[in-house]
């Protein structure tokens, strides 16, 4: 795991506005691990949620060249992948 | 699954976490729902039977206290006098101006057909720039009142969310790529006609945007989505830029985000319908509404849908309810839009 130039990246899409919104974080190396391992247990392309005009969530956790990205529904966010989602959402306004 | 009956996960769900007349209706309807397939099995006609009383609605508004959960006390019940709160009043009189257009025009007892009581929630979240339908009721954010205002402020705003609830019912049009448009634009249909029922307004003398009064003091826009021009119905960065709605089939947008754009591509059979509209004139819902809810309602509606086929389908309605010159306007408003009604 590298110690530098981890981060992860959330876009926000749908919504009854149909909008597109991102935001990015920096990690430290343990933030990335526990995050990597928290996608590594997410199933990355889930059904559409039930219901409609709930927000995607593509999030996307970058470790130098390597990327490894999960969509997640509003309504059926992992535990594990909360607190990071959380961090990302405040930032988007 | 053409036939009036709310899937009955929902239901189940109901019967375990509504409040106590909901979780009676939900149980109630389970038994119905239980009788009538199984009387359909034995190939028998059953009498209609509804929940509550035909031709009123049974609302219930939540006040989720700015959290993100659709539990929270109940502010306004049935029959109960406005509490001033704008929100709580606004979905109270949305859901019924909703229920209104469904029964008196459609003469559908709300979303299932058979008098499913009416959830909304209201101030979900905190600065929540959304509205939704969670698959049980139809949950407003307060906005943040920077780009956005309150979600109950605009009248087809809800009754789009509660038409999800009855495209679920009737077609189960899967909420992706064209389906998925196609699902959301049935929602933009009824919400607009909610709102042009409400007000009066025919077909020619309406603005046909979807979300008018949505957006903040400031922002450069007049609504979300505009069903007569799609992609003019606002231009800010802080909405991203330009409304990327297509107007045309030519144009439909293929992308990862949003479901496969589903509220972007929505604005290609969202045209078709106000096209259709204008053309046969007098109100959106004197006819072109009707072969709306007759495709939704058709058989041969497949929960994957594309464009083309649900244009078909429109095309045959309009010929079966009315006559061949209607059915001749309905092609040309597809045709218009790109889409060959075959």
């Amino acid at each position: 795991m590298p110690d530098e130039g981890a981060r992860v990246e959330l876009t926000r899409s749908g919504g009854f506005a149909g909008l597109r919104r991102t935001a990015q974080l920096d990690l430290d190396a343990d933030e990335a691990e526990a995050l990597a391992g928290a996608l590594e247990a997410t199933d990355d392309e889930p059904e559409p949620a039930a219901g409609a005009d709930r927000f995607q969530y593509d999030l996307t956790l970058v470790l130098g060249d390597q990327r490894r990205s999960v969509r997640l529904r509003e309504g059926a966010v992992p535990d594990a992948l909360r607190p990071v989602l959380d961090r990302l959402r405040q930032q988007l306004g | 699954m053409p036939a009036p009956i709310i899937p009955s996960y929902i239901l189940e769900a109901l019967a375990q976490q509504g409040d106590d007349r909901v979780k009676q209706a939900a149980s109630r309807t389970l038994a119905l729902d239980e009788a009538f397939r199984a009387a359909r099995e034995r190939s028998l006609v059953v009498p209609s039977q509804t929940v509550g009383t035909p031709g009123s609605p049974d609302r219930t508004i939540r006040d989720a206290g700015n959290a993100e959960t659709t539990q929270g006390k109940v502010v306004r019940a049935e029959g109960e006098n406005p509490t001033g709160d704008a929100a709580a009043d606004e979905a109270y009189d949305g859901l019924g101006a909703t229920y209104d257009l469904f029964w008196s025009v459609f003469e559908r007892d709300s979303i299932d057909g058979r008098g499913l009581p009416l959830q909304g929630v209201v101030h979900y979240g905190q600065d929540y720039d959304n509205a939704f339908w969670d698959g049980t009721q139809m949950v407003f954010g307060d906005g943040d009142g920077v780009i956005f205002n309150r979600f109950t402020i605009a009248v087809d705003v809800i009754g789009h969310e509660l038409a999800h609830g009855v495209t679920e019912v009737e077609a189960g049009l899967v909420y992706r790529d064209q389906s998925g448009a196609l699902n959301e634009s049935v929602s933009d249909c009824f919400g607009s006609m909610v709102k042009q029922h409400a007000l009066g307004q025919s077909a020619e003398g309406a603005d046909w945007r979807i979300g008018a009064g949505l957006l903040a003091e400031g922002v450069n826009g007049v609504a979300l989505r505009s069903m007569r021009a799609p992609g003019t119905a606002y231009d800010d960065e802080r909405l991203g830029g330009k409304d990327p709605q297509p107007a045309h089939f030519d144009d439909y947008v293929t992308t990862s985000d949003d479901d496969g754009g589903v509220h972007i591509n929505s604005g290609i059979p969202n045209r078709a319908f106000y096209l259709a509209a204008v053309a046969l004139g007098g109100n959106s819902w004197d006819q072109a509404g009707p072969i709306w809810y007759a495709t939704l309602q058709d058989d041969k509606l497949r929960s994957d849908s594309t464009f083309a086929a649900f244009a078909a389908l429109t095309v045959a309605a309009a010929a079966r309810l009315y006559d061949d010159a209607v059915s001749a306007a309905v092609r040309n408003a597809w045709e218009q839009v790109g889409v060959d009604a075959g």
